[in-house]
């Protein structure tokens, strides 16, 4: 009876006001939190996602896979090849940090795409990656000239040829492209001061201009050069008892010796050739670190030979940055020994973190006549064509400078030559992210 | 007779005066709570509309930065890299780079402007030709330096956002932080 009156109600009323507002705050800091929670969920998924991708790309690039069986299938630390279904192999699965990851892959000719999904809390996210691979692959189809980054004509500068790069194509004082070109995503053909895009090359003139504003564009991926056994199972011992020299042999020296047996200034696996030598080669397989030819010196290559020459990294030759491992001047040549048909490739394995270079110049001649296959291949070494450089064969270089009256052309035959069938490595060349949808492909909604 | 009317006496003797002190002190409680929710109603009501902006462009914000998230991993590479404009050739899901949303993937050059307090995005052709429309994608922005760039700003790999709401003198500032690495592999420069 002593508890009638207002203080109560008055009590119960304000502590149901302030539960309200409590309430009221804390409904919305757990809908600021769980928007935060779902960024980080998101991220923590896309990691896993591109986690899945990174795995695909080790097992295809270490596992050996077969024609029948040209699935990688992992599943908790067991790999497996297997066969595809629909084109798409088996999906691989894995975890983390908490989160999963779930990938297919469709593999063709020299590429993979890759769809991986990653799931962190209930949350998903799916990306999309084609890699490619030029082992066994005929890399020069469309174009003969190929250029990672860039590919800049200037002075005078001809290329008779199909053209490809990622990034720009850059012309200027009278040079011109006669054939296809094609520039990277988002790149450009800029031609000024008198240069041109042509195409319909009939000797000695191309008879008609194109539009650099219409140059169609395409990504290009130039794998990196895998070689393999070739620093010790080499055809190298065959200098000079086998692969004789001609004329004086000491201007001749390779690893360090003369070709007259004297100590001589070259490094290791070094061939430098000076005044008015020559050396050929009939072997099948070499290793170098470099090649220097000046003053009217000669590699030939012996007829009837397939001749490749791999040219280690600068890492693996102790090399300064910036070194050109092949240097031809004041005349040299790279040719036939007969003037007739050769087959010559130099692979360039270059470094991604440390520049090389190729140098041609002062009318050197790569190959004369033009009707062999004649290859260079140097997807990490920049290229250097200049004062009145001649070369004719298939080029690809991670940059291309043509300059000073330089000229490059290329036969029919210089389309259908196959990179040697090498290990795969795969390098990623294009990501997109995928929408959410149910059903389909694995690569629907990418 | 007489113990009935003692007990009632007693009892209105214990009774007396506590009904008025109750009153008055439930009153003034009363009143107390009343004022304070109108006053916080008051607050409420005059400050809804500005909390209801702000609330929406931080959301706003938000979704930009995860929407530009996005086109950023898919970048290839970027063309236009200052403080208040962004412009990137990029893979977005379109049957046209100005069109309507598709299945696929093709490559766009994006265009992202901020001033004003605004951002606004144009897609266009990866040449520039046939820019779709400017659409404000984000506003109540407090700067207009939006993003930042690494290495550099010549060939950048990676791209900063930082979006600084816009405050009100005694509102707490708010400003959204991300970054992301292209993803796409882009070809490096000739030299100048």
């Amino acid at each position: 009876m002593r508890e009638h009156g207002f203080a109560v109600p008055t009590v119960l009323l304000m502590l149901l006001a302030v539960s309200a507002i409590v309430g009221v705050a804390v409904t919305s800091a757990v809908q600021a939190q769980r928007g935060t929670t779902r960024d980080a969920d998101t991220k923590s998924a896309l990691l896993a996602a591109e986690a899945g991708v990174s795995q695909a790309l080790l097992h295809y690039n270490r596992v050996p896979t077969t024609p029948a069986t040209p699935c990688v299938v992992s599943d908790g630390g067991q790999v497996t090849l297997a066969a595809p279904v629909d084109g798409w192999c088996p999906a691989s699965v894995g975890t983390v940090a908490g989160a999963t990851f779930s990938y297919q892959v469709e593999p063709s000719e020299g590429a993979l795409t890759i769809v991986s999904t990653g799931a962190a809390d209930g949350v998903g996210r799916r990306v999309d990656v084609t890699a490619r691979s030029s082992s066994g692959q005929q890399v020069f189809s469309q174009a003969s000239v190929l250029a990672q980054d860039w590919l800049t004509l200037e002075s005078n500068a001809q290329v008779l040829a199909g053209v490809a790069t990622d990034g720009d194509i850059t012309m200027s004082g009278s040079a011109r492209i006669c054939g296809g070109a094609s520039v990277g995503v988002g790149g450009s053909m800029i031609a000024g001061e008198n240069s041109g895009w042509y195409q319909d090359y009939v000797a000695p003139d191309c008879l008609t201009q194109l539009d650099p504003g219409t140059v169609p564009q395409a990504p290009l991926t130039l794998p990196p050069v895998n070689q393999g056994d070739a620093p010790t199972n080499n055809d190298n011992d065959r200098f000079f008892s086998l692969d004789l020299i001609s004329a004086q042999a000491s201007k001749v020296c390779w690893d360090g010796l003369k070709g007259n047996g004297a100590p001589g200034a070259c490094g290791e696996r070094e061939l430098a050739l000076s005044s008015n030598t020559s050396v050929t080669l009939a072997g099948d397989t070499y290793s170098f670190c470099r090649l220097e030819m000046d003053s009217n010196t000669n590699l030939l290559i012996a007829a009837g030979a397939t001749v490749r020459i791999y040219f280690d990294s600068p890492e693996a030759c102790g090399q300064a940055p910036g070194t050109a491992q092949l240097a031809l001047v004041s005349n040299s040549r790279i040719t036939s020994s007969e003037g007739g048909a050769t087959n010559v490739a130099m692979y360039f394995v270059g470094s991604g973190t440390q520049a090389t270079t190729i140098h041609l110049q002062s009318n050197t001649q790569v190959s004369g006549g033009c009707e062999q296959n004649f290859v260079i291949y140097a997807p990490r070494t920049a290229i250097n064509l200049d004062a009145n450089s001649t070369y004719c064969g298939a080029l690809a270089g991670k940059s291309i400078l043509i300059d000073s009256n330089a000229k490059v052309y290329a036969d029919a035959g210089a389309s259908t030559f196959t990179l040697p069938p090498a290990a795969p490595h795969y390098v990623v060349e294009r990501f997109v992210e995928c929408s959410g949808v149910s059903g389909g492909a694995p690569d629907a909604g990418c | 007779m007489a113990e009935q009317r003692d007990s009632g006496a007693t009892r209105l003797r214990d009774e007396r005066g506590f009904a008025l002190t109750e009153l008055l002190i439930g009153t003034l409680l009363a009143l107390a709570l009343i004022g304070s929710a109108v006053g916080l109603f008051v607050t409420s009501v005059r400050s809804q509309p500005r909390t209801s902006d702000r609330a929406g462009d931080i959301g706003d914000a938000r979704v930009f930065a995860e929407s530009l998230s996005r086109e950023l991993r898919q970048g290839v590479t970027v063309a236009i890299a200052s403080p208040s404009q962004l412009e990137i050739v990029t893979y977005v899901k379109r049957a046209s780079c100005g069109g309507t949303t598709a299945g696929s993937a093709i490559a766009c050059q994006v265009t992202y402007t901020c001033s004003s307090g605004a951002c606004t995005r144009v897609a266009a052709n990866v040449d520039g030709s046939a820019p779709g429309p400017a659409v404000q994608v984000v506003a109540g922005l407090a700067d207009e330096n939006v993003f930042s760039y690494s290495p550099d700003a010549v060939a950048p790999t990676y791209v900063g956002i930082r979006l600084a709401i816009e405050a009100a003198p005694g509102e707490d500032a708010i400003t959204l932080e991300d970054g992301v690495a292209l993803r796409n592999p882009a070809p490096e420069a000739p030299p100048a």
